[in-house]
C-alpha cells in the first residue's frame, strides 16, 4: 500500500517528468449488491469530493458511490492519500459565479 | 430562446470581416485576440475557413462578395439552421505550438468491474473465468488482468477491518460484513480461477472487484453557443497604430501594427459554453463509452477508450510483471496522443 501511495504522489506531481510512465490503475472491493443499489452504477468518486446527488441525499454526505461505502473510503483515503487528488473544480470561479471559466 | 448562431472564437471572425488586406492578397487573415496585441507583420494568421477562401486570387469575385458580407458571409448555415463558425489553431509564434482556444485536455476516469462467472462453468473449464482483458495503450493491445492481480491490488491487508456498506447476501446472512471477510470470499475465487478444486456452489458469486483508471486524459473540444446580435455583446476597438521603418542595413522595410481589441459580452444569459462535447475527429474511435460499467466474465473485453488517452495496465502497488513490459508501436502515430497516464 505504501508503494501505491508513493506511485500516486509521483503521478499527481509528475515527479518523473510529464511524459514518463506512471502506474495508473486502482482496485477496490465491491459487491453485486452495491452495483445494483443505484449508488455505484455509472459514476464513482475516488477523491474527497462527493457526487452532487450524494451531497443532497437525505442520509447525509457519505461516499455511497465508493466501492464498499463510506467506511471503506475512509480506509483508502488514509492509505492512498486520496485527499491529494485534485477534483478539477475552480473554486474561485465557483465563488465568483464566473459563467465561462466555471463551465467545464 | 436561442437564435441560430453557433459562435466559435468570435474575435477571429470579426477580424476577418474587418481586415482590409485579406480581400486583396492574403489567403489567411491576421488575427489578434487579446485586449492589447502588438504584432509584426506577418505574425499571426488564423484562417477560420480554409476551404472557403476569402482571397481574391483564390476565390475569385465570390470570395470578395463573401468578404463584403461581413460575418454572415463566413457562416455556414448548414447545421439545422444554425450558423456555425469553426476555429483553427491560433499560431502564437514559430517557436511555440499552436493554441486551439477551445480545446483542452480533460481527465475522464473510467472504471471496470471484475465479476466471477454467474453460471457454473463446465467441469475442467474453470480456469481464467474471473479474468478480464483491458486495453493497454502502451503496448497497443488488450492485456489480461487476472482476478488474483486485482485482488492483490486491493491491498486489503493494509487497511483497517472496516464494515462494507453493501455486503453480499451470504456475508449478511453470516453477519460477516467486514473487509477481511470479503477478502476470504474473494480469495476462494482466486483458487477457482486457477482451476482449483473449489466447489462452485460454495462460492459467493456476488463478489466484485472494481478496477479504476482515474487518470485517463482526453483531448476535448468545447463549443460556445450565443444569441446573435448586439444584445449579446460586441468587439470593442481601441486606438490603432501602424508604423513603417526602413532598415538600410538589411535593405528591408518593416511594418509594425499595434491594435487594441476586446471582445465583451454584455448579456451573459445569451451565451452558453458547452464544454467537452467532442474529441477531435481523428482521435475518436467509435463506441467510446466513458464512465461506463462493464461487467465481465471469461474473456470480457473492456472497451477501447478514446485514443488520446494513455492508460496503462499497471498497478500502483504491484510488483513488475509482464503487464509492465510495454513497447511502442508505429500505430501510436495514428492518433495525436498526449503523454499522460
Amino acid at each position: 500500500m505504501g508503494e501505491a501511495a508513493k506511485n500516486m504522489m509521483e503521478r499527481l506531481s509528475f515527479a518523473n517528468d510529464v511524459g514518463a510512465k506512471y502506474a495508473s490503475m486502482l482496485a477496490f472491493p465491491c459487491t453485486a449488491q452495491q452495483m445494483s443499489s443505484g449508488h455505484l452504477d455509472t459514476v464513482m468518486s475516488v477523491t474527497t469530493r462527493l457526487l452532487p446527488w450524494e451531497v443532497t441525499s437525505a442520509t447525509g454526505g457519505d461516499h455511497h458511490s465508493f466501492p464498499g461505502g463510506q467506511k471503506v473510503f475512509e480506509q483508502y483515503q488514509n492509505a492512498l492519500q486520496l485527499r491529494s487528488v485534485h477534483f478539477g473544480e475552480d473554486m474561485k470561479a465557483a465563488e465568483n459565479q464566473d459563467f465561462i471559466s466555471q463551465a467545464r | 430562446m436561442f437564435h441560430p448562431l453557433l459562435v466559435i472564437l468570435t474575435h477571429s471572425v470579426y477580424t476577418q470581416a474587418l481586415a482590409p488586406e485579406a480581400k486583396l492578397s492574403a489567403s489567411s487573415i491576421s488575427s489578434n485576440h487579446s485586449s492589447h496585441t502588438t504584432s509584426s507583420s506577418p505574425a499571426h494568421h488564423c484562417p477560420p475557413f480554409p476551404c472557403r477562401c476569402a482571397a481574391y486570387e483564390k476565390g475569385g469575385p465570390a470570395a470578395e462578395a463573401r468578404f463584403e458580407a461581413g460575418v454572415a458571409g463566413f457562416e455556414a448555415r448548414a447545421f439545422r439552421g444554425c450558423g456555425i463558425m469553426t476555429s483553427e489553431p491560433f499560431e502564437v509564434s514559430d517557436d511555440q505550438d499552436s493554441v486551439q482556444m477551445l480545446t483542452r485536455n480533460s481527465q475522464i476516469g473510467e472504471f471496470y468491474v471484475l465479476q466471477p462467472p454467474q453460471v457454473k462453468p463446465d467441469t475442467g473449464k474453470e480456469k481464467f473465468t474471473c479474468d478480464a482483458l483491458i486495453y493497454d495503450e502502451e503496448s497497443d493491445r488488450h492485456v489480461r488482468v487476472t482476478w488474483a492481480q486485482a485482488l492483490a491490488a486491493c491491498c486489503i491487508d493494509d487497511l483497517g477491518d472496516a464494515e462494507m456498506s453493501h455486503p453480499t447476501g451470504k456475508m449478511a446472512d453470516a453477519n460477516k460484513k467486514k473487509l477481511s471477510q470479503w477478502k476470504e470470499a474473494a480469495a476462494l475465487w482466486t483458487e477457482y480461477n486457477k482451476g482449483g478444486g473449489t466447489n462452485y456452489d460454495a462460492l459467493d458469486a456476488d463478489i466484485r472487484i472494481v478496477v479504476a483508471r482515474p487518470f485517463i486524459e482526453h483531448l476535448m473540444h468545447s463549443v460556445v453557443m450565443a444569441v446573435s446580435g448586439r444584445d449579446t455583446g460586441a468587439t470593442l476597438f481601441g486606438p490603432a497604430d501602424m508604423q513603417l521603418s526602413a532598415n538600410t542595413q538589411v535593405k528591408t522595410i518593416e511594418g509594425h501594427y499595434t491594435g487594441h481589441f476586446k471582445a465583451v459580452v454584455t448579456k451573459p444569459q445569451n451565451v452558453l459554453v458547452r464544454a467537452n462535447p467532442q474529441t477531435p475527429p481523428v482521435c475518436c474511435p467509435p463506441a467510446t463509452n466513458h464512465h461506463s460499467r462493464l461487467t465481465t466474465s471469461l474473456v470480457a473485453v473492456l472497451h477501447r477508450s478514446c485514443a488520446t488517452s494513455r492508460a496503462r495496465a499497471t498497478w500502483p502497488g504491484a510488483t513488475p510483471c509482464s503487464l509492465r513490459k510495454t513497447r511502442r508501436t508505429p500505430s501510436r502515430s495514428r492518433w495525436a496522443r498526449r503523454p499522460r497516464t
